[in-house]
């Protein structure tokens, strides 16, 4: 039971690090690719990257909450 | 013009908001105290998460805007520990309730949203045009 435990736990948070490491690297490098064009459009641009990041961070760390929690009942 | 200080502090009363409606809960209704107790806690982490967050935008953009290559990374793992934390604090040491937790969380990441969208939609309509010219 323990096993499948922890491969639950792996798998979640897995896939769900999978997804937000998609996420952040194509946000990330379209923010700092439009900082680098337009240093005058810091300001937005990093708002806009707060609330994109924000949201799809939020599934990883939600997961691993979870993952721990189950994990360790 | 920076937005993000703007937007941090009005998901920072947000948060605080949220958290006085957990306090409140907590002393109205004596039955639910686990649940009060464990979202006010998630808030109390999504909104570390959310600083963290706000913190290490601010380091890139200088980063990037005088021409240096960024020494540390985006901090995920930073992030998802303090998530983690928050978690552990909350349902293995005070036992208190795990969905009103992860709620908490991510009520944050929630109002960010919201309030991003509501001040997108505010600027549109004041300015028909964005900084080149061009219409939406």
């Amino acid at each position: 039971m323990e096993i499948y435990a922890l491969l639950a736990a792996a798998i979640v948070f897995g896939l769900g690090a999978l997804g937000a490491g998609i996420g952040n690297g194509l946000i990330f490098s379209k923010t700092v690719e439009g900082i680098s064009r337009q240093p005058e459009l810091r300001g937005s641009l990093q708002t806009t990257a707060f609330i994109g990041v924000g949201l799809v961070e939020a599934l990883p760390i939600i997961s691993l909450v979870l993952a721990f929690i189950f994990m360790s009942k | 013009m920076n937005e993000l200080p703007d937007l941090l502090k009005r998901v920072s009363r947000i948060a605080f908001f949220f958290l006085s409606m957990g306090c409140l809960g907590w002393a109205v209704w004596p039955a639910y105290q686990n649940v009060f107790g464990g979202f006010m806690i998630g808030v109390i982490g999504g909104m570390a998460i959310s600083w963290h967050l706000a913190w290490k935008l601010v380091r890139i953009g200088d980063s990037v805007v005088s021409g240096r290559k960024p020494r540390s990374g985006l901090g995920f793992v930073t992030r998802a520990c303090i998530g983690l934390l928050a978690g552990v604090i909350s349902v293995r040491m005070l036992e208190f309730n795990l969905a009103a937790t992860v709620t908490g969380i991510i009520a944050s990441p929630m109002a960010t949203l919201v309030l991003g969208l509501i001040s997108r939609s505010r600027r549109s309509d004041g300015h028909p045009t964005d900084e080149r010219g061009e219409k939406h």
